[in-house]
């Protein structure tokens, strides 16, 4: 099922790079920053857990929901992200 | 491993957050699995366009402030570098299926005798190593600019031995990884012989297969493998480890120089004023962290 869900995806790389920051933008701040703490600053999710001071768990959680969001943003980027429940 | 089990795994694999053994079992699942591998492209593309957006703009001030907020007198060049960016951009680039087919020919050709560490060590030496040099980035016999140039490009400060007084000499360095992790690559020659050296953030694995000994109070992991000779140690949060083809003993001199060059001593006079400011500076760090995470 999710193999689906991916292959009916359009080729992500294609997605110009303006469009990829404004939806980083658009993202709610506990996800963006466990993002760009990973992607940016290259640290591992242990210091990242240290520096939001969140547990290791609630870090993997928010990342996975920042790329599903991220993801679904550069799909529709037209739509808003909804606020963090 | 199934595919079931990859969905799950996938960010913790490209975040380089996986054990050793477990990356091993998704690379062979990934070589295996077409539909897995087109899961793992998209995902990594993913993975590298946000690193390619957020590097090409400014980090907004809300978040540049609440980062401060955190960790607001570490060291600023934590946040800049990225360490793990040749790891992203090299499987965002096309080489998802090169690493996997390394990745396996190695574990293959090797895991009956040796643990995949061993294994990738071995192989880089003999790749970087034995080739003269040619496969090097950065040549320099200066260990500061080495230093400064491994630092710059991996985020982390690199501490390298200084070898003035030595019969080894630095030939220069590039950037590498161990055990999917980002590593800094030095090589040394000691009379025509060349010694590699791996220094990177410090990973979990197996010591199964090492052959640990006591050597003036520091702590030694040997191995050997197809005429390589392996050593490996731990120093605070790094990991060091050195490959030569030759004797052991010599190989054992060579870390020692390592492990006494990086180390504090009374007075500080064997240890270069830049890496003891570090010293400081990384226990101050790590401190607040402690600090603030104690009292949130």
């Amino acid at each position: 099922m999710l193999q689906d869900t991916y292959e009916a995806l359009r080729p992500i790389q294609a997605t110009p790079l303006n469009e990829v920051r404004q939806a980083l933008d658009r993202l709610p701040l506990p996800y963006r920053e466990p993002l760009v703490l990973a992607h940016i600053g290259g640290f591992s999710y242990k210091e990242i857990s240290e520096i939001l001071a969140i547990p290791l768990g609630t870090v993997m959680s928010r990342l996975f929901r920042a790329r599903r969001l991220l993801r679904s943003e550069l799909r529709e980027p037209t739509r808003r992200t909804p606020s963090v429940g | 491993m199934t595919c079931e089990e990859i969905p799950g795994l996938i960010d913790a694999y490209l975040d380089g957050e996986l054990s050793v053994a477990t990356t091993l079992q998704a690379h062979e699942h990934f070589a295996a699995c077409e539909s897995c591998r087109r899961i793992l492209e998209s995902e990594a593309a993913l993975h590298g366009l946000v690193v390619q957006a957020a590097r090409a703009a400014p980090v907004p001030a809300e978040l540049r402030n609440h980062i401060r907020a955190g960790v607001s007198t570490g060291p600023p060049s934590r946040l800049h570098p990225p360490r793990r960016l040749v790891v992203r951009f090299g499987i965002v680039s096309g080489f998802v299926g090169l690493a996997v087919l390394a990745g396996l020919a190695t574990e293959r050709l090797w895991s009956g005798t040796m643990t995949p560490l061993a294994a990738e060590l071995a192989g880089k030496h003999l790749l970087y190593g034995e080739g003269q040099g040619g496969a090097l980035e950065m040549m320099t016999s200066e260990a500061t600019t080495m230093g400064a140039w491994f630092q710059g490009r991996l985020g982390f400060p690199v501490r390298l031995p200084s070898v003035a007084l030595r019969p080894e000499r630095l030939l220069g360095g590039r950037i590498s990884s161990v055990a999917d992790r980002p590593a800094a690559y030095a090589l040394y020659n000691r009379s025509g012989r060349p010694i590699s050296l791996f220094v990177t953030r410090r990973i979990p694995f197996t010591r199964r297969g090492w052959t640990e000994r006591h050597v003036d109070g520091a702590e030694l992991y040997f191995a050997s493998l197809r005429g390589v000779t392996l050593v490996w140690w731990e120093e605070k949060d790094r990991l060091y480890a050195a490959a030569s083809i030759g004797d052991e003993d010599s190989l054992v001199e060579f870390a020692l120089l390592c492990i006494r060059g990086a180390q504090s001593r009374p007075g500080g006079a064997a240890l270069p004023l830049r890496f003891a400011a570090r010293s400081r500076e990384a226990a101050a760090s790590r401190r607040r962290l402690r600090h603030r995470s104690e009292a949130s």
